[in-house]
């Protein structure tokens, strides 16, 4: 069976180059991308991903909101932050929240992506 | 039948007991210098008499003569020739040599001087240096009479005593006076104090304030400059990335439109974060 992926951005184009990168690296995930937080929260209970690569500056539920919902219902779903944020007041933000993995910051590499999906998916 | 000497006790029981009680109301040195004018020439009578209260370096006194009776405020070193003798023997004398009693009467006319015959003195001590001086001044025809000693010294103890009264009272609402001034000045201090305090805490709270706007603002640019600029400069970083592994018509089709919007998007965040900036220094 397949590794679900879920990417969570509200800008097109981003998620069309994880997805190319992606598909460059692998064809042994199942990529699915949400440019609305809301539409990927609400497919998480049904598509049980097992990693989320999650933006934090979105409009209407930005990426904490998004960790606070799935704090508050339980969801433990790993989360790898990819923002273009270079801020530490981001960075350290990330420690309040355990299903937090990783933080990566835009543009990913496919070597970046690659070492990611090693150390989260391998088993 | 009441003899000579019997009328003549009697009359001194009364001036005395009036003299006592007029002393009782007495609360100030002016008030005590009246009643010796008015009571003092009917218990004696002599041509001067001078009561010198002294209590340390306070020294008063009272020159009573049958129309008046002067206060003065004096130092130890301006009392009479007579009065410092007795300060330094303690013992009761007598001057009858007229150019010596003269010396006792400074500031008297000469036709007065030359009415005096003798001059009487005593110190009545009564410890820790304060007493009565007590100078009688008698004229011809009419020499000290000794039956006018208890008399005198009963005058002469409740002159002191009431004397000691209105100085201790004098020092303690001295005293209280200096307390007061001290304490007003002390509430003065405290107002100011506290005036100070109030001004300070003001200028703590506005500082206060206006780091916490400041602080605000960078944190609200700091935000900005990661996610605004950065999440256009990132995407262009990333498809410039992927070039090499597209073929041209990918790159035509997907990747010029997206560096185009890319880079519209990273000018549009560039000018919003220098307006906010610009916005912040003309605050400032």
């Amino acid at each position: 069976m397949k590794k679900q992926i879920m990417i969570v951005d509200d800008v097109a184009i981003c998620n069309l180059m994880v997805k190319k990168l992606f598909s460059l690296i692998s064809t042994e995930y199942e990529v699915k991308d949400y440019l609305k937080p809301m539409d990927a929260f609400q497919a998480i209970s049904s598509n049980n991903p097992d990693l989320i690569f999650l933006d934090l500056n979105m409009p209407v539920l930005d990426g904490w909101q998004f960790l606070e919902k799935m704090k508050a219902e339980n969801l433990t779903n790993p989360v790898i932050i990819l923002t273009s944020s270079i801020s530490n007041l981001d960075r350290n933000k990330c420690i309040e929240y355990t299903n937090v993995l990783d933080y990566q910051i835009k543009p990913p590499s496919k070597e970046g992506l690659e070492g990611l999906l090693k150390t989260y998916l391998s088993n | 039948m009441v003899t000579k000497e019997e009328f003549r006790y009697r009359l001194i029981y009364e001036s005395l007991s009036r003299f006592s009680s007029n002393l009782s109301r007495t609360s100030t040195f002016e008030d005590l210098r009246s009643c010796l004018q008015r009571d003092i020439k009917y218990l004696f009578d002599y041509p001067l008499i001078r009561f010198t209260f002294y209590k340390s370096d306070q020294v008063i006194s009272y020159a009573i003569s049958s129309t008046r009776c002067e206060l003065d405020r004096i130092h130890m070193e301006d009392l009479w020739p007579l009065e410092k003798r007795l300060i330094k023997t303690e013992v009761p004398m007598v001057m009858d040599v007229l150019s010596e009693v003269k010396q006792n009467l400074p500031g008297y006319e000469e036709s007065f001087k030359d009415r005096i015959v003798s001059v009487w003195g005593w110190n009545f001590n009564f410890g820790k240096q304060q007493g009565v001086l007590v100078s009688v001044f008698t004229e011809s025809g009419k020499p000290f009479r000794y039956t006018d000693l208890p008399v005198l010294k009963i005058t002469v103890e409740n002159f002191f005593a009431k004397n000691l009264n209105i100085s201790l009272f004098s020092e303690i609402f001295k005293q209280k006076k200096e307390l007061e001034e001290a304490l007003q000045l002390l509430k003065e201090k405290s107002d100011e104090i506290g005036l100070l305090v109030n001004s300070q805490e003001k200028i703590i709270v506005e500082r206060t304030s206006e780091l916490l706007h400041k602080n605000t603002k960078l944190v609200e640019l700091s935000r900005m400059n990661a996610h605004t600029i950065r999440e256009p400069l990132s995407r262009i970083q990333g498809l410039t990335s992927m070039l090499y592994m597209l073929t041209v018509e990918e790159i035509q089709n997907e990747i010029v439109p997206s560096l185009l919007e890319s880079s519209t998007d990273l000018d549009t965040a560039v000018h919003l974060v220098i307006g906010l900036i610009e916005n912040e220094i003309g605050a400032v």
